[in-house]
């Protein structure tokens, strides 16, 4: 019966080792162009379909709900402050390994905007609880280069 | 013919590029709104959605189609993936189909999208991990070794020329000329660019072959009384047919796509078509390599083993022959982002029957027509039909 519960060892049977090496290089799109171009001016941008009222963060080049097209004008800044809508201290990194310091991931309703931005938060020794009032802190602009981590983290307003 | 009456009402494409500037999500927004534009529908009005990819590998993000589905349309909607390789675009118009057939939906947009300029080093790189790990992918495989072994297995069989199969790429590449999405069209080709193009892997040549691309085509598919309504010239689907070959592609006819014939088959059945040369009035067959399209003529039943070549020397499958094949100029000449270029040539055979296919327009008023596509791991056949 060739059905091996398990193999303690690979050396055990033959194997041939393969890995799959391949490199995505993503355009940021039409309108990932301008977002980021915002998070390097330090702003945050979103665009608002009028028709179903509901504005994305990042900001989209068309609205998912009814396909319409979001142009210039659909553009609106949003935050920089918002209410934290949930958070959670990160332990395990994906390998297994348990992180030295424990990351805090938060998913963040920004004023004016509807969808909620998910990113970094860094709140000291503030206890987290949703609802909390936060705001984007943005890296230096000569350290930013149009990323999403132009945006450092959020953190709780004082 | 089974289940209720489906026909295609809009379509709509983006052009096929190189390198799009367009995220996925994005190019397939464009094909969606235009195929709904089309037909002055709006998303509202559709009550699910057909979401055609090949390899994740491709757009680099892994269950590509949730990533792609905002700018399908998906949002709210029963949604389905549809994934048969490079068998996709034609086999999402079959998924559309029989959403529909079956009485369960009454409209459904169906949207392929394929953006390879993602992929480094190269598309073809993907291609290098579909293969069995341990009896094949040990001698460092490559997807073109298989299209040269049975191109030249093909024309050995016949005896076929290089130039015989060269005339398939000149006239592609020329068809897509009038293609306002075409990515290399060229009115000025001829044999001997393509037999004087670089060697890939004897005996396919740079110019056998159909470029990489990113693009996204998109249809609207609506029951019978919903198509009645939208519009006064709706396609309808007369008949669809699937079939898969072996994966072990060693254990195939290289010399024949048996597993073409037997989508044919079933799609010649459902459409009541019993002599498919005199009653298919244009032909939009797979064609990433030139001797492809000769290879899936003879599938389809539409030659005899080894006589696809005469149609393409003759004339016959000129736009103005009297079996014209791939008036759209194809994957070779509008270009080959995967899934979305089997799903062009259905909106191609949408736009010729409708007279709308501009400088593109196949004369005499044709009134059914075939596309077919192929893909998986190269045995896959996919065939619709469809006729006003």
């Amino acid at each position: 019966m060739p059905l091996k519960e398990r193999i303690p060892h690979l050396h055990e049977v033959r194997s041939w080792r393969g890995s799959i090496q391949l490199e995505g290089v993503y355009t940021v799109g039409v309108a990932g162009e301008r977002w980021l171009q915002g998070l390097q001016e330090g702003r945050i941008y979103g665009t608002r379909c009028l028709r179903c009222r509901y504005t994305y963060v990042p900001a989209r080049l068309f609205c998912e709900r009814c396909l319409g097209h979001l142009g210039e004008d659909a553009w609106i800044e949003v935050g920089p402050q918002g209410t934290l809508m949930a958070w959670t201290q990160v332990h395990v990194a994906p390998d297994g390994q348990r992180l030295s310091h424990p990351r805090c991931i938060g998913l963040v309703r920004l004023d004016r905007a509807d969808a909620l931005m998910v990113h970094e938060l860094q709140a000291e020794d503030r206890p987290l609880q949703v609802g909390l009032r936060v705001e984007a802190v943005f890296r230096s602009p000569a350290e930013r280069v149009g990323s999403l981590r132009d945006v450092a983290y959020f953190r709780p307003l004082p | 013919m089974a289940g209720r009456r489906v026909a295609i009402v809009g379509a709509g494409m983006t052009k096929f590029v190189r390198r799009a500037l367009e995220t996925g999500p994005e190019l397939a927004w464009e094909a969606a709104s235009k195929a709904l534009e089309s037909c002055e529908m709006t998303l509202d009005q559709i009550d699910a959605v057909v979401l055609g990819s090949a390899p994740d590998a491709f757009d680099g993000v892994h269950m590509k189609v949730e990533y792609l589905s905002p700018g399908a349309g998906a949002w709210g909607k029963p949604t389905i993936r549809g994934f048969v390789g490079g068998g996709t675009g034609v086999f999402a118009a079959i998924q559309g189909w029989y959403h529909i057939a079956s009485g369960m939906f009454d409209t459904v947009l169906v949207v392929c999208e394929e953006k390879m300029s993602s992929c480094h080093p190269h598309p073809q790189a993907a291609f290098n991990y579909i293969f069995d790990p341990t009896t094949e992918r040990p001698l460092g495989p490559n997807l073109l070794w298989i299209f040269a072994l049975e191109m030249n297995a093909y024309m050995t069989k016949y005896g076929l020329t290089k130039r015989d199969i060269a005339l398939v790429a000149v006239k592609n590449k020329r068809n897509a000329a009038g293609h306002p999405a075409a990515q290399l069209a060229d009115p000025d080709i001829t044999v001997e660019d393509v037999l004087n193009s670089e060697v890939l892997a004897w005996p396919v040549q740079r110019l056998d072959v159909s470029p990489t691309s990113d693009g996204a085509a998109a249809i609207v598919m609506a029951a019978e009384h919903v198509a009645r309504r939208v519009t006064n010239k709706p396609v309808w689907v007369e008949g669809v047919g699937w079939s898969l070959d072996t994966q072990y592609w060693t254990n195939r006819d290289l010399s024949y796509p048996t597993y073409v014939e037997e989508a044919a088959r079933k799609a010649y059945a459902m459409a009541g078509i019993r002599e498919p040369r005199k009653e298919i009035h244009i032909v939009e067959p797979y064609d990433p390599f030139d001797y492809k399209e000769l290879h899936h003529l003879e599938g389809l039943l539409l030659a005899d083993r080894g006589k696809a070549a005469e149609l393409v020397v003759l004339g016959t499958a000129n736009r103005d022959g009297d079996m014209p094949v791939t008036p759209s100029g194809g994957l070779l000449g509008v270009g080959n982002p995967i899934s979305a270029a089997g799903l062009m040539k259905v909106a191609e055979l949408f736009w010729q029957l409708r007279g709308e296919a501009g400088s593109r327009q196949v004369p005499g008023q044709p009134k059914r027509g075939l596309a077919q596509a192929w893909g998986d791991l190269m045995q896959v056949g996919t065939v619709i039909i469809v006729g006003i």
